[in-house]
């Protein structure tokens, strides 16, 4: 298949700017919306090569604009960090150390700790191992 | 060591791990339930173009995300939980969870960060072919990404391709396919995604009971609950077949957990299923008490097929299990824990040569393990009845899930018919036991957790380690203070939820 020619970004006029609203984000121009049966889409996005090179910025737009017009996601969106910021910044950081890990300072230390707490010293159980 | 153990702490600590795997346990069965209504909704509304099924599906998407926003994060609590209050858990286990739980937490980062936003973003901004596609992967990533989980959990109650190394204290997996695919597992993650759509379909039918009681968004709740009531049906009768399918494995493999669920002290022949009892709370298994109270109502000969796929099979009960039934070619734990004394001996004894450089006793002593390793966790038991579970809890949970489980099927035809017949409306009194449904399904759900974790007590991995040992050897006050901090916490984090959810139910679907 036959591609057009590439246009470098800087030499593209502004008419040929995406004529996707401001702020309506599309990964995909000409989206299902009833209201936008007239494909958004213009020559710049026929061209594969430059739809190529616009994806990073349609998905920056597409998540931007997802999250400035969330209502309820807002509040949960903080109730989200806070939660993260108790768990990790409070709790694990203070209350929850990773026993071997902050106790031993190598694989054997914690194996031979873990098997000492498996193996309870008593003279039963050494005589038992000698088959009396 | 075991002599010093604070079994305050010990408690404590399965306190603690419990509180948190059942806070976690009441949002994520309804973000996997409900994702699968949200796909079918979704479907519809791009089959029809019929304006209202896309409100619909945005009401419900909004609600699910309220739910699934509350829930995040919250199981990451329970790692934190196994490195500092089950060290030597963690560190056993190590090699079998640490790969699985790894690939399960990357899989579930990229779901989110993708199709997650693109099923709330995506909204006349994608293609609806491909924002169709992004609900429907929410739904398959969200149940795939609880395989892991639940993979872990089966193989801590039936620990298969797995070998305890002595030099590195750890259970090494031998063979990952046995382990990933092994029955328990694949009916654990039928029975739990089969329950999450029971569950999701009850959430829906409670919301949309409600509207139809205050005559508000009428079309919307009628047609809400048709879908729902509809793959209701599918998933009550998937959770049955495949709750019994468990049961069946749990015959086989915790044949002491199928028991106690049961209240069978005593093994038999033709053995019943309880229906209803009250357990006597003074029962041992060493007596002769009445294991029941006053009435009790039992299904003659279905124990015995649910147990063995027989009727006239012999059922053993906790007395058997415990102090043996040589005609029936049955260990007891008296047995059990005599050998896995020897087991605990020879892993000492093999310690001790490999520090005295000692090769060939070290290797007498290793063979003298591997003959008695499968006993291993019998060693730790203090006295043999200590391999009971706690009887009454387990059965008072088997009985309510299986009685809700089996009242739900039942709710979704009565929603179906009346909605058929055009008179939904008009039963006021089928509304009211639909408002109040979905907490029924989340006591159901719970209690499901409640008979897998408690029902196989005293063992973090079934024969082989008793919480006794899997824990770190705290302080009961350290591990009593955490367990008071995320109680509050959690509190916090349900009232949020429960009141941001209320809130927009109360909005309804006008302001989505």
């Amino acid at each position: 298949m036959r591609r057009p020619p590439v246009v470098p970004l800087r030499a593209r006029p502004r008419a040929c700017a995406p004529t996707v609203p401001v702020g309506s984000g599309s990964l995909r121009a000409g989206a299902h919306a009833p209201d936008s049966r007239r494909p958004l889409m213009n020559s710049r996005m026929d061209d594969p090569k430059a739809r190529r090179a616009a994806l990073p910025v349609r998905i920056y737009r597409f998540y931007r604009d997802g999250f400035r017009q969330m209502t309820v996601g807002r509040t949960l969106w903080k109730i989200i960090f806070i939660k993260l910021f108790v768990l990790f910044a409070v709790l694990k950081f203070f209350f929850f150390p990773d026993f071997l890990a902050t106790e031993f300072t190598d694989d054997r230390q914690r194996a031979d700790y873990v098997l000492e707490q498996l193996t309870p010293s008593t003279q039963g159980s050494r005589n038992l191992a000698q088959g009396e | 060591m075991i002599e010093n153990l604070d079994l305050g702490m010990v408690n404590w600590a399965r306190g603690q791990f419990a509180l948190t795997a059942m806070y976690h346990w009441i949002f994520v069965p309804l973000t996997l339930g409900l994702s699968w209504i949200l796909a079918f909704y979704h479907t519809i509304y791009v089959r029809t173009g019929n304006e209202e099924w896309k409100r619909l599906t945005k009401f419900w998407m909004k609600l699910f995300g309220i739910n699934f926003a509350i829930g995040v994060a919250t199981g990451l609590i329970m790692e934190f939980e196994f490195g500092t209050n089950w060290a030597n858990y963690s560190w056993m286990v190590g090699d079998i969870f640490g790969a699985p739980l790894a690939i399960e937490g990357i899989f579930a980062f990229f779901l989110e960060a993708t199709f997650f936003a693109v099923m709330f973003f995506g909204w006349n901004r994608v293609s609806k072919g491909f924002h169709l596609f992004a609900t429907w992967m929410v739904a398959v990533g969200s149940n795939l990404s609880a395989v892991w989980i639940l993979v872990a959990n089966a193989w801590m109650q039936y620990p298969v391709g797995q070998a305890f190394n002595p030099e590195t204290a750890r259970f090494e997996m031998q063979n990952f396919l046995e382990v990933a695919f092994s029955p328990y597992a694949v009916n654990k993650f039928t029975h739990a995604t089969s329950s999450s759509m029971l569950l999701g379909a009850l959430f829906v039918i409670s919301i949309s009971s409600w509207y139809l009681l205050r005559g508000r968004h009428v079309l919307l709740a009628k047609r809400s609950i048709v879908v729902a009531a509809t793959l209701g049906i599918f998933a009550s009768v998937f959770t049955v077949f495949n709750g019994d399918e468990s049961a069946y494995e749990i015959a086989q493999v915790q044949p002491m957990k199928l028991a106690a669920f049961e209240g069978l002290w005593e093994g038999e022949r033709n053995a019943g299923l309880v229906a209803f009892g009250i357990v006597n709370p003074e029962k041992k298994v060493y007596d002769t008490r009445e294991p029941f109270l006053g009435f009790n109502l039992h299904f003659p000969y279905l124990l015995g097929l649910m147990a063995n796929r027989s009727l006239d099979s012999f059922v053993p009960g906790m007395k058997d299990l415990v102090y043996g039934n040589p005609e029936q070619n049955l260990l007891g734990a008296v047995q059990k824990m005599d050998r896995g004394k020897k087991a605990v001996a020879s892993l000492e004894a093999y310690k001790e040569a490999r520090k005295a450089g000692d090769q060939a006793a070290a290797d007498t002593h290793l063979a003298s393990f591997n003959q008695y390793k499968e006993f291993l966790g019998y060693g730790y038991l203090q006295r043999p009845e200590d391999a009971v579970p706690p009887v009454a809890l387990s059965f008072y949970a088997f009985h309510i899930m299986v009685g809700l489980g089996t009242l739900f099927p039942l709710v979704f035809l009565a929603y179906l018919h009346f909605a058929n017949k055009g008179t939904l409306a008009d039963k006021k009194w089928l509304l009211g036991f639909g408002v109040i449904s979905y907490l029924l399904g989340l006591v159901a759900s719970q209690a499901g957790w409640v008979v897998a974790e408690v029902g196989r007590q005293p063992w973090a991995i079934q024969g082989l380690l008793p919480v006794t040992i899997a824990r770190t050897n705290l302080t009961t006050g350290t591990v009593q203070t955490t367990f008071y901090m995320f109680l509050a916490l959690f509190t916090l984090l349900l009232i949020a939820e429960i009141s941001i959810m209320v809130k927009q139910i109360s909005i309804g679907p006008e302001e989505n």
